[in-house]
């Protein structure tokens, strides 16, 4: 989960306002916030043509009901978003694998024709008994998983994925709005607040 | 409240409901309650949403967390009677999908609904696609058929042909296989809502100029954390006699 803080000051122009005019500037910005980053996220999903997970992100953003000393704190839930937005290194987690019972020792990156992307689907979910699941060596000689009988003549082969030691992510700025970006959106949601509390 | 939090203050209810039960059941009562269609085990509806409660707060994504659905069930000594079927809630990838989906969209709809009640500077919303479907229904239909059933009060509220309502119009209830005013609105729902501002509200005569919208509650949670005395006729007496 990622956290954005949102903190709305006091502005001089801004006349006297009541404790609840202030909190539904405070509210009307954290949302403004909010809605700014699910707009953004599913201009992502357009962008890359992604079916379901950045519109899972997208849906996933939240005002956290939490305020402290002017604060709300918007919160992207889905997992996955900060790898993402900062870049870093995925590597196995050592748990035991659901199929073979050994420590996970790689990772799977399914090709894009693998059932594994096709059915958003895990290797045990899949459903093949582990008899039938093979590694064997790309002509680059990188270790490639697929699942059927025929594997020495590479015939009727479910390709499945390549299995490598370390995902590597770079940072991706453009995941989220910039920070002046989501600045001028809180803002411009306490105006709007104060222009409703006005009616003018 | 969080969605993690709305999830977990839900009390176990080990009756297995049809859908068409469900569909009868009042918001107050589903939101308050854990249930799962056909399921009567509280072990197995307990697996499932405390899974989802980690996979609304991002500790797990969505296959960890039918993995630890797997694991939890095994663990408890679970066994189909038709492995890998629609009743297998262990093994059905598909059933252990739409139940951990719809409960943590639920629960992201409730949280979000919440944050956006009585909100003066975004006193509208908008109905977009979040989620492609591989066959998407006719939500534009769906919204003008809910529009013209409307009073004339609340039809001031929402637009017939944009997908756009004050967040308290009664068109949200409307379009909602429920009846909730906040999404999802459907099963395996990609529709979700984005917030619309005051200006644009009023440019849109959603609100004429200068009128206040309302503000609501700003606590706003209307959790009841007890389940309420009452499921709608006949349904509580069938539940009464189920829970015996």
């Amino acid at each position: 989960m990622m956290k954005l803080q949102v903190k709305l000051m006091g502005h001089a122009r801004i006349p006297t306002l009541s404790a609840e005019d202030e909190g539904a500037l405070r509210k009307s910005g954290a949302n403004r916030v909010a809605g700014s980053v699910r707009q953004h996220l599913l201009e992502l999903k357009a962008a890359t043509g992604s079916r379901k997970w950045w519109g899972k992100a997208a849906r996933s953003v939240q005002v956290a009901p939490e305020e402290e000393d002017g604060r709300a704190v918007v919160a992207i839930n889905h997992r996955g978003v900060h790898l993402h937005w900062k870049g870093g290194d995925v590597r196995p987690t050592g748990r035991p694998s659901e199929v073979t019972g050994k420590p996970t020792k790689s990772l799977l990156i399914p090709f894009p024709d693998s059932p594994l992307r096709q059915r958003g689907i895990s290797l045990a979910e899949l459903g093949v008994p582990k008899e039938s699941i093979h590694v064997i060596k790309s002509k680059k000689g990188c270790p490639i998983l697929v699942a059927g009988i025929e594997k020495k003549t590479r015939t009727n082969l479910i390709w499945l994925g390549k299995l490598v030691a370390c995902a590597h992510f770079e940072p991706r700025p453009e995941v989220l709005p910039s920070e002046e970006a989501l600045h001028a959106e809180a803002v411009e949601g306490a105006r709007q607040a104060l222009r409703a509390i006005l009616g003018k | 409240m969080t969605p993690a939090e709305y999830i977990r203050r839900k009390s176990i209810y080990p009756v297995a409901l049809t859908t068409e039960q469900v569909d009868a059941l009042s918001q107050e009562f589903r939101e308050a309650s854990a249930w799962i269609v056909g399921q009567n085990e509280a072990y197995i509806i307990a697996a499932y949403y405390r899974a989802a409660a980690k996979l609304a707060e991002g500790k797990l994504s969505a296959t960890e967390a039918r993995r630890l659905v797997r694991e939890t069930l095994r663990a408890a000594g679970y066994q189909a009677e038709k492995p890998g079927s629609w009743t297998d809630m262990a093994g059905g990838t598909a059933r252990q999908r739409l139940i951990l989906e719809t409960n943590v969209n639920k629960a992201a709809g409730y949280a979000w609904h919440e944050s956006v009640r009585g909100d003066v500077g975004n006193p509208a919303q908008e109905l977009v696609r979040f989620e492609n479907a591989r066959e998407p229904r006719d939500w534009k239909t769906r919204w003008r058929n809910a529009w013209a059933s409307l009073p004339a009060s609340e039809r001031r509220k929402a637009l017939p042909d944009r997908m756009i309502a004050l967040t308290d119009c009664a068109i949200w209830r409307a379009i909602s296989r429920w009846g909730d005013p906040y999404p999802p609105f459907d099963y395996n729902s990609g529709m979700d809502v984005v917030p619309v501002d005051y200006e644009t509200a009023v440019s849109l005569s959603l609100l004429r100029e200068g009128e206040v919208p309302e503000r609501g509650e700003s606590a706003g949670f209307g959790y009841k954390r007890e389940l309420p005395e009452g499921a709608p006729g006949e349904i509580e007496s069938w539940i009464k006699e189920a829970l015996q």
